[in-house]
């Protein structure tokens, strides 16, 4: 009795788990189909996920077999190495990967170049092997464009704090980089500090509450990703600051959003990070199956990156949808 | 009368050395961070302090049962999230009650399967709440498909960010916690029961006490104040993420170490995780006041660790010696 | 594939590992090419060297939460030390010279001091990873001379070097463990610390040394990982110390009844890595990766658990210490 009990237990609390579980699964096909794969940083966080959806569409888009691996822990870029060379051992015809480390990456990529499977390259740079064409955002370019705005809406003037993303992540540097080469041509903009909040919204938050200690003058916070501007925003209406303080973020994420809808977030950019990965995967895919060489470099995204904020939010929103849509992504936005 | 039985009883627990040290430990780091850190002893810092110790212990407390037991619990945080998640779907579309039962019941069963899988088929605790970790987490990222889950009533988020006038809502509902189970500790039966089984299994066996079933719900409770845990985090954050387990379990040995609570079992209070807990919030508080890097503020956190176990340790031994050769002089005056 | 005696016995983790690969070569098409085994080596080639000195801290009742911050510290000292022009192999001495000295600190702590090996062994985990972090400040260190990672993609008579290296300090290791008296003194130590000081066995030096022993294993892990990746950052090691452990105590290892050891520790390392493989080669999403893991963990223990005798259990009563290897009555037949 107290065994079946347990096994009952058990069952039930994997059952709830995957019973109550939105989104789709990934099937795979059964076919002598052309087999793509795309590797990303992690997939616990929406950015990710998103960029999941990108490769999926555009596999769906040719019929193409597809699969979309992250290694479990977040920074482990040997994870992404061993994912390369089990996916190398298993057949595929094709790898985009997303490298969490540029100089790491490499030896994965130089197995693939071994074994003759073409290799594209998203989002952040590698800095080695042979890979047939980089797909990505400029990260600085956007770092930039957010600086600039955030220039014009305090009019010139202000202290302002940056929170930088995992220490030593390309990104985070890159973003620093853009963010440092608009602020400190302004003399009336003051960097009062930079302190990393590891990309995570908990962490944000923790150190936002004790800057506001630190700090009783802080004009704006500038995020390196959605997440923390959302733990710093909670910060802020916690300790009734958000009034006073402005708050922007990097990626464009369905739930910073909808936090420039409720008035909350200033501002963010888009990153789009489902173009980030269709690209590649559609140019791989073209590869294989009518011999097109990519360019090197595919700079996604067209002119100026797309600052969101609050007046214009609704009506990029209905774009992404459109632009999802005209993808074949199939997930709900 | 309620009044003098609570002071009687704070006093009888701090009369447990392990508390008072820990105590103490608290003490010297209070002062010296209001001497050397500015700003440290303003309001606004005191109360941030409290609020994040208070969200630290909610997660200490399952450790500190288990480390009681003798064992540990490296699930916490992945329960936590696990709890947090289900319960934040629910919450999200409106059923806020049923939420929370669920986030609860989801604990509670987690800690119990850890529990029986302990006592009745003898995995040790670091294998199995190990196991359990990678489960909860794996199903709570696959819930979420690594999205967050957001949206979630006020109602619901003053658990998390709520105030009765300057007072967080987390710290009153830890000290509520902290009362009743400092109270309970080693009054109640069950409690008495945990320090036996965590001090010397044998021995509590032999005296009649059903080890297998202290464990099992040991490892319950663990799991129960798990999802509470989870509910407050997902609550002060305003939205849940799969993810959002990862470190705690860190943090929280690191609390109850600080406390006094030990891994041999038996040795230690909840009271202690509390001050613990208070301790560790303070040590982050503090390094992000001065503004310290990252880097070295897992240095400095480790360092303190021991040097503040070190120290304790050296007491303990000075005051060891310094009662045998007590003892050995008065052996010596009546012989 | 444990040697004991005469007669050929095999453990239960033995026997997991291999129904496991039978089964995936049966199910999974590419599994057992040459290719894939080969892949399957190499990357369980650094978790088998910090599960290697994992093992012996563990058989003394202990455990090691530093090695990942050690590898983490290891590898970028010995890359900044390369970049900056030393040549390879004193290169390499060094960094290791570095990971044992951190080892030795942790092991004098738990020995002399007395601090609880957690406690020890947890500020080190941040002391070294903070270290790492300050000397790398936070960035990737890469630039040092390729050389270095021959140690990863050379060949030494056609073997993979990283099958040599690990090989020859495996049959050391298991040479140590079972042929010294440094390696007895291990086993007694972790049945009986008491009993083993009693009998006159340096039961301080040795867990001292046990623990620089596993803080140069992981130093080693720590730059073959430098050399497979061709550059160091502070927290590459991380989590490294618990997949040790679970691969410690999968494989076997219970300091309950003198179990354990060289061969013990590789089984449990391959069980790991060849579930790995397999999810990785069906293509099963990472997060259900994660509760597999999880399962075949708790599960093979249990599994584990009820084949094997420990016939030693009756002659070192232990007391009811174990985080780790668990606890288990004394005379109570269990």
């Amino acid at each position: 009795m107290k065994k079946t009990l347990f096994l009952v237990l058990i069952v039930l609390v994997v059952f709830s788990g995957v019973v109550f579980a939105q989104g789709q699964k990934d099937t795979p096909k059964e076919s002598d189909n052309l087999h793509v794969a795309l590797i990303v940083k992690n997939l616990s966080n929406p950015f990710f996920v998103y960029m999941k959806w990108g490769g999926e569409a555009a596999a769906n888009k040719y019929g193409v077999d597809y699969t979309c691996l992250a290694p479990e822990q977040d920074g482990n870029v040997e994870a992404q190495i061993r994912i390369m060379e089990d996916l190398i051992q298993k057949g595929v015809d094709a790898i985009v990967v997303v490298p969490i480390d540029s100089r790491g990456i490499v030896a994965g990529i130089e197995r693939a170049n071994k074994a003759g499977v073409p290799v594209f390259v998203s989002n952040t740079r590698a800095l080695g092997g042979e890979f047939l064409s980089f797909a990505g955002i400029d990260h600085t370019a956007m770092a930039e464009e957010m600086a600039r705005y955030v220039v014009k809406s305090l009019n010139g003037k202000g202290k302002v704090i940056e929170l930088e993303g995992t220490t030593g992540a390309q990104s985070s540097i890159d973003r620093g980089i853009g963010f440092k080469n608009v602020f400190s041509k302004e003399p009336g903009i003051e960097v009062l500090t930079r302190t990393t909040a590891e990309y995570n919204k908990a962490k944000a938050m923790q150190v936002t509450e004790d800057l506001l200690v630190r700090y009783d003058d802080i004009d704006a916070i500038v995020a390196y990703n959605d997440s923390m501007a959302l733990g710093a925003v909670e910060a802020l209406k916690a300790a009734g600051r958000l009034d006073k303080v402005m708050v922007t973020g990097t990626d464009a994420n369905k739930d910073a959003l909808d936090s420039l809808r409720r008035g909350e977030l200033t501002a963010t950019v888009d990153s789009n990070p489902v173009a980030q990965t269709f690209v590649p995967v559609e140019a791989a895919i073209r590869y294989l199956m009518y011999n097109e060489i990519p360019p090197a470099e595919m700079i996604v995204g067209e002119g100026k990156p797309t600052i969101v904020d609050q007046k214009n939010v609704e009506a990029f929103e209905l774009q992404v949808i459109e632009n999802l849509k005209g993808f074949g992504v199939t997930a709900e936005f | 009368m309620k009044f003098k039985n609570k002071l009687a009883q704070i006093a009888s627990s701090l009369r447990d050395t392990n508390t008072s040290r820990a105590l103490f430990t608290l003490l010297i780091f209070f002062v010296a961070s209001t001497i050397f850190v500015n700003r440290f002893f303003t309001l606004n810092n005191l109360i941030n302090v409290l609020r994040q110790s208070a969200l630290v212990f909610s997660f200490s407390i399952g450790m500190a049962i288990a480390m009681l037991l003798a064992g540990l619990d490296l699930s916490i945080g992945a329960v936590a999230a696990y709890s947090g998640v289900l319960a934040a779907s629910l919450i999200s579309n409106g059923y806020i009650v049923l939420g929370i039962i669920v986030g609860l019941l989801v604990g509670i069963t987690c800690g119990l399967i850890s529990g029986v899988i302990i006592s009745k088929y003898k995995v040790p605790p670091f294998i199995m709440t190990f196991g359990m970790m990678k489960i909860a987490s794996g199903l709570a990222l696959n819930f979420t498909k690594g999205e967050s889950i957001y949206g979630l009533s006020d109602k619901f988020r003053w658990i998390g960010v709520g105030t009765i006038g300057l007072i967080p809502a987390p710290l009153i509902i830890c000290t509520v916690l902290l009362i009743l189970l400092a109270y309970f500790g080693k009054r109640s039966v069950l409690g008495r029961r945990i320090y036996a089984v965590g001090s010397n299994r044998n021995a509590a066996r032999f005296s009649g006490i059903p080890c297998e079933r202290t464990l099992m719900i040991g490892y319950a409770l663990s799991g129960l104040f798990s999802g509470i845990a989870g509910l407050m985090f997902v609550a002060r954050l305003g939205s849940a993420e799969g993810i959002m387990g990862d470190g705690w379990p860190l943090q929280a040995i690191a609390a109850c170490v600080l406390g006094g609570v030990s891994f041999a079992g038996g040795e230690g209070t909840i009271q202690g995780a509390a001050i613990g807990a208070l301790c560790v919030a303070i040590m982050y508080n503090v390094l992000n006041l001065l503004g310290v890097s990252p880097s070295w503020q897992q240095f400095l956190i480790g360092f303190v660790i021991i040097f503040v176990i070190s120290i304790d340790f050296i007491k303990s031994q000075i005051i060891r010696k310094k009662n045998i050769s007590n003892k050995l002089r008065t052996m010596q005056k009546t012989a | 594939m444990g040697k004991k005696g005469k007669k050929l016995h095999l453990s239960g983790p033995a026997i997991i590992l291999i129904v496991l690969v039978v089964v995936s070569s049966l199910f999974i098409n590419s599994f057992i090419r040459i290719g894939n085994i080969n892949n399957i080596l190499r990357q369980a080639s650094m978790l088998s060297l910090v599960a290697m000195g994992q093992c012996i801290v563990i058989l003394l009742a202990g455990i090691d939460l530093s090695q990942g911050s050690v590898m983490g510290l290891t590898g970028v000292s010995t890359a900044l030390i390369l970049s900056k022009g030393v040549p390879l192999v004193p290169g390499i001495i060094l960094g290791l010279a570095i990971a044992m000295f951190c080892g030795l600190i942790n092991g004098y702590l738990i020995s002399y001091v007395k601090i609880p090996q957690f406690v020890a062994t947890f500020g080190m985990f941040g002391m070294a990873l903070g270290v790492a972090l300050v000397i790398s400040d936070s960035r990737v260190i890469w630039g040092f001379p390729e050389t270095v990672r021959v140690i990863h993609d050379g060949e030494i008579l056609g073997i993979s070097a990283p099958f040599v290296i690990v090989g020859i300090i495996y049959l050391i290791m298991f040479w140590l463990l079972k042929f010294t008296r440094f390696g007895t003194s291990i086993y007694a130590i972790g049945g009986n610390a008491t009993a083993a000081e009693l009998s006159g066995m340096p039961v301080k030096r040795n867990v001292m040394l046990s623990y620089g022993i596993s803080g140069l294993l992981a130093g080693a892990a720590g730059i073959m990982l430098m050399a497979r990746m061709n550059s160091a950052r502070a927290i590459m090691g991380t989590g490294y110390e618990f997949e040790a452990i679970a691969a410690v105590i999968l494989g076997g290892t219970n300091r309950l009844g003198g179990k354990g050891g060289a061969v013990e520790t590789i089984t449990g390392v391959l069980i790991l890595a060849v579930v790995r493989n397999a999810l990785n080669l069906i293509g099963v999403s990472v997060y259900l990766q994660m509760v597999a893991v999880g399962f075949v963990l708790i599960v093979v223990y249990i599994i584990n658990q009820n084949k094997g005798s420990n016939p030693l259990r009756k002659w070192f009563p232990v007391k009811n210490k174990g985080l780790v290897s668990g606890t288990t009555g004394n005379g109570n037949g269990r």
